[in-house]
């Protein structure tokens, strides 16, 4: 089958219009999501068939409003649009403006219609406004805007055959031509373009005219430079803003008429939203209700992610049998079996959980809930200098910092941002939660509390909130320290409240665990064999010397074959590089309650969290069998050599408890940090003041209780 | 009047308001000074307002409310 991608058509439209509903449907599976080079703004692009041999290039350019950008979505959109050379420069606009709430959403395309871009206008959700008894004159708004109209739904898949029809011919037709330009430049401003030197009758007046009033930021060659630029605009006077407001002005008013004309009203009822927003956006149920729903959606983690990851852990477990049985004994075995194979399960076992918190949040995106939590919370976060935004990824950091600290990027101001980047990590991600569930027992015993609740339970919990709480203080100190333009705006049209598109839906689950395993996988793969490395091997004969004790021990107290090997094990650790780099570490931990055993520990679960169990295992050598109630035992068998206590006593678990709620323990979140703020400074700084804040309170907390 | 001192539920119209970022956002999102608007809810101790231009539902801060002029 022939290739043809040589053509580029972009869909445009309002953010909350159904263009990545419309995006999605037309693409399929033939989709990349990426970024734009130099910028953390999504970049989707796919493939779109029109024909057995025809195919085309479908990008989905960011939600806009104008072609005057007030976040970095929207200028990517606009330097696309305005810049001919760019790769994403399309032939062809399909323009998404949800039908209802037309007469809003046209200032964009008039301003694609003055670029001359062939356009066609798709008016999307049409279903729910014929559902209301309203209608929409297609045939006489396309004989006022002079271009394609049509109607579909996505989520019925109705007019989508005809649309791809349309754009088959659309792309045909060459570029647009139109009698007249709908906002008309005025004087003053095509004496500049004339002083510029650029008003050929070729040349598109407007593009010209924005490229005079964006000159500062485009990246484009312009043909001039910024100081030329600076010299045109104070030699003729021009105030971008006050032309924008009046641009703005004169083609809402236009098109204000054209929609009026075509679109039949409904009087001014209440809304199903907003009956509904009276209760969920009402100053105390909004709140209450939000608790409420965020309760359920962590009870739904824990309670349905319990059997894949129990399904992936016997797997592995099996796996794991049948290729050391099946493999030579040889040292690249041995990496197999306790190197890699261990590492990929320490991937794959979070995927549950990560699937399906982000089912949930997708789920509430789409409906429209989550903009009213926005709306809810905006004022509290902004105490601590974030967002209203920064509510969804510190929700979303209950799953996994990464994909959390990802979907910052809807946060327009920099310092609110960066605030959310760098508190993030503290809510206790699923990779603590192996963690706790071995630790919590050493410092609560189970009881049951008024009948539903446990101790235990409860301690879980207050982990939880310790993290939120250490969250929150650590954001209202960088809003003192770091500098930055503290008033940033925020104006949010709240969506009508409607049911999920699946799809969307699916694509959201897919991108996140996506950039969970592309991110995470690979350091804690790496890690994991360095980990391998660094436990079977040591310094000269030492592990051979080690090996030969043990056996002349276990020989001296007469202990079975299984046993022998544990002790074997355990010597051979002791005797390896972790082993020595444990020791080495002992020093700094021990003021924590801790001895160089949880020092290994401690030192592997800088690369993830959750290694820390799975460290334990090998160091107590309970070999393969990675049971938590087995390492449990283990560990409580453990007492002092000197002193002969118990290890883990009550101080010291609590300790290592408050450690793994504060300690940036996660190389992943780092590098990710690294590539969202372009920087090591960030990463460093928050490795940095998570680390000693982590240090700082389990040292007072063993020093108080022991 | 500023919109931030308008009532829950009271009907005004949208006046004007100052030259500025913020506000050329809220023109591109069709808030045109001539449309009738109200404060359907607001969150309390100066939190965000939730207003309704023509059938549009918006939330915006406080802060940015005191920028917006109303008159009844």
């Amino acid at each position: 089958m022939a290739e043809q991608v040589g053509k580029t058509v972009a869909i445009v439209g309002n953010p909350n219009s159904g263009k990545t509903s419309l995006f999605n449907i037309l693409t399929g599976s033939n989709q990349k999501t990426g970024n734009f080079p130099g910028v953390t703004v999504e970049r989707k692009t796919g493939i779109l068939r029109l024909a057995e041999d025809l195919r085309v290039r479908l990008v989905d350019l960011p939600g806009s409003y104008s072609l005057y950008p007030n976040s970095a979505d929207e200028r990517i959109a606009t330097e696309i649009l305005i810049n001919p050379g760019h790769t994403d420069h399309p032939d062809l606009i399909v323009y998404v403006a949800s039908a209802r709430h037309l007469d809003r959403q046209l200032l964009l395309l008039s301003q694609m219609l003055d670029l001359g871009f062939p356009t066609i206008l798709v008016l999307s959700m049409i279903d729910e406004v014929e559902q209301e008894g309203r209608t929409i004159d297609t045939a006489a708004l396309t004989k006022r805007l002079g271009i394609p109209v049509m109607a579909i739904s996505s989520r019925r898949g109705k007019g989508l055959k005809q649309l791809k029809d349309q754009i088959g011919i659309s792309l045909q037709s060459g570029p647009l031509q139109r009698a007249r330009p709908i906002y008309e430049l005025h004087e003053d401003a095509i004496k500049v373009l004339k002083a510029v030197g650029q008003v050929e009758a070729s040349e598109n007046l407007y593009l010209r005219w924005l490229w005079v009033q964006h000159f500062e930021w485009v990246p484009f060659d312009t043909g001039k430079s910024v100081d030329e630029w600076l010299a045109i605009h104070k030699q003729f006077n021009i105030e971008p803003l006050k032309e924008q407001v009046d641009e703005t002005f004169e083609r809402l008013n236009q098109m204000e008429l054209l929609a009026d004309a075509v679109v039949s009203r409904d009087p001014a009822s209440r809304t199903f939203s907003e009956k509904i927003d009276a209760l969920f956006t009402h100053w105390f149920w909004g709140p209450t209700i939000f608790a409420v729903i965020m309760l359920f959606v962590f009870q739904a983690i824990f309670a349905w992610a319990t059997y894949p990851m129990d399904a992936i852990e016997s797997a592995f477990g099996y796996l794991g049998s049948t290729v050391s049985a099946s493999l030579p004994e040889a040292w690249y075995s041995n990496l197999i079996t306790e190197g890699v194979l261990p590492g990929l399960s320490g991937v794959l076992i979070f995927i549950p959980q990560i699937a399906i918190l982000f089912f949930l949040i997708s789920i509430l995106e789409e409906v429209g809930y989550m903009s009213r939590a926005v709306y809810l919370f905006d004022h509290w976060m902004q105490r601590f200098g974030m967002n209203g935004r920064s509510i969804v990824a510190l929700i979303s950091g209950g799953a996994c910092a990464i994909p959390a600290i990802m979907s910052t990027r809807t946060i327009a101001n920099w310092k609110e941002r960066l605030i959310t980047i760098l508190v993030t990590p503290f809510i206790s991600c699923s990779a603590r939660i192996p963690v706790y569930a071995v630790l919590i027992a050493f410092v609560v015993p189970y009881e049951r509390v008024g009948g539903i609740f446990n101790t235990q339970g409860l301690a879980f919990a207050g982990l939880y909130l310790f993290g939120i709480v250490a969250a929150f203080v650590a954001a209202y100190v960088f809003k003192k320290i770091l500098k930055g333009k503290s008033h940033s705006f925020f104006v949010m049209e709240l969506p009508a409240y409607r049911m999920p598109d699946w799809m969307n839906v699916w694509r959201n689950v897919k991108e996140k665990v996506g950039a969970f395993v592309m991110e995470a996988g690979k350091i804690i793969l790496i890690i994991s064999m360095i980990l391998w490395f660094l436990a079977s091997y040591g310094p000269g004969q030492n592990m051979h010397l080690a090996e030969q004790e043990a056996l002349v021990e276990a020989a001296d107290l007469n202990l079975a074959a299984d046993a022998t090997e544990d002790l074997v094990n355990a010597k051979k650790l002791e005797s390896s590089f972790a082993g020595i780099l444990g020791k080495s570490f002992e020093p700094i931990v021990e003021p924590l309650g801790y001895d160089w055993k949880i020092g290994i520990a401690l030192i592997t679960a800088f690369a993830a969290r959750e290694v820390f169990v799975g460290s334990m295992a090998t160091i107590y050598s309970i070999g393969s069998e990675e049971d938590e109630f087995r390492i449990r035992e283990h560990m409580a068998k453990q007492v002092d050599p000197v002193t002969r206590e118990p290890v883990f006593d009550y101080p010291t678990a609590l300790s290592l408890l408050l450690f793994f709620v504060l300690a940036m323990q996660c190389m992943s979140t780092l590098a990710v940090v690294k590539k969202e703020t372009n920087t090591w400074k960030w990463p460093v700084i928050q490795f940095g003041f998570m680390t000693v804040s982590a240090y700082v309170v389990s040292l007072i907390a063993f020093q108080l209780f022991s | 009047m500023r919109l931030s001192d308008l009532r829950i539920g009271t009907l005004a119209v949208l006046d004007h308001f100052p030259v500025s970022p913020l506000h050329s956002k809220m023109l591109s999102m069709g808030m045109l000074p001539g449309q009738q608007i109200s404060v359907v809810r607001k969150v309390p101790l100066r939190g965000s307002l939730y207003v309704k231009v023509n059938d549009r539902l918006i939330a915006l801060r406080f802060r940015e409310a005191q920028n917006i002029m109303v008159h009844l």
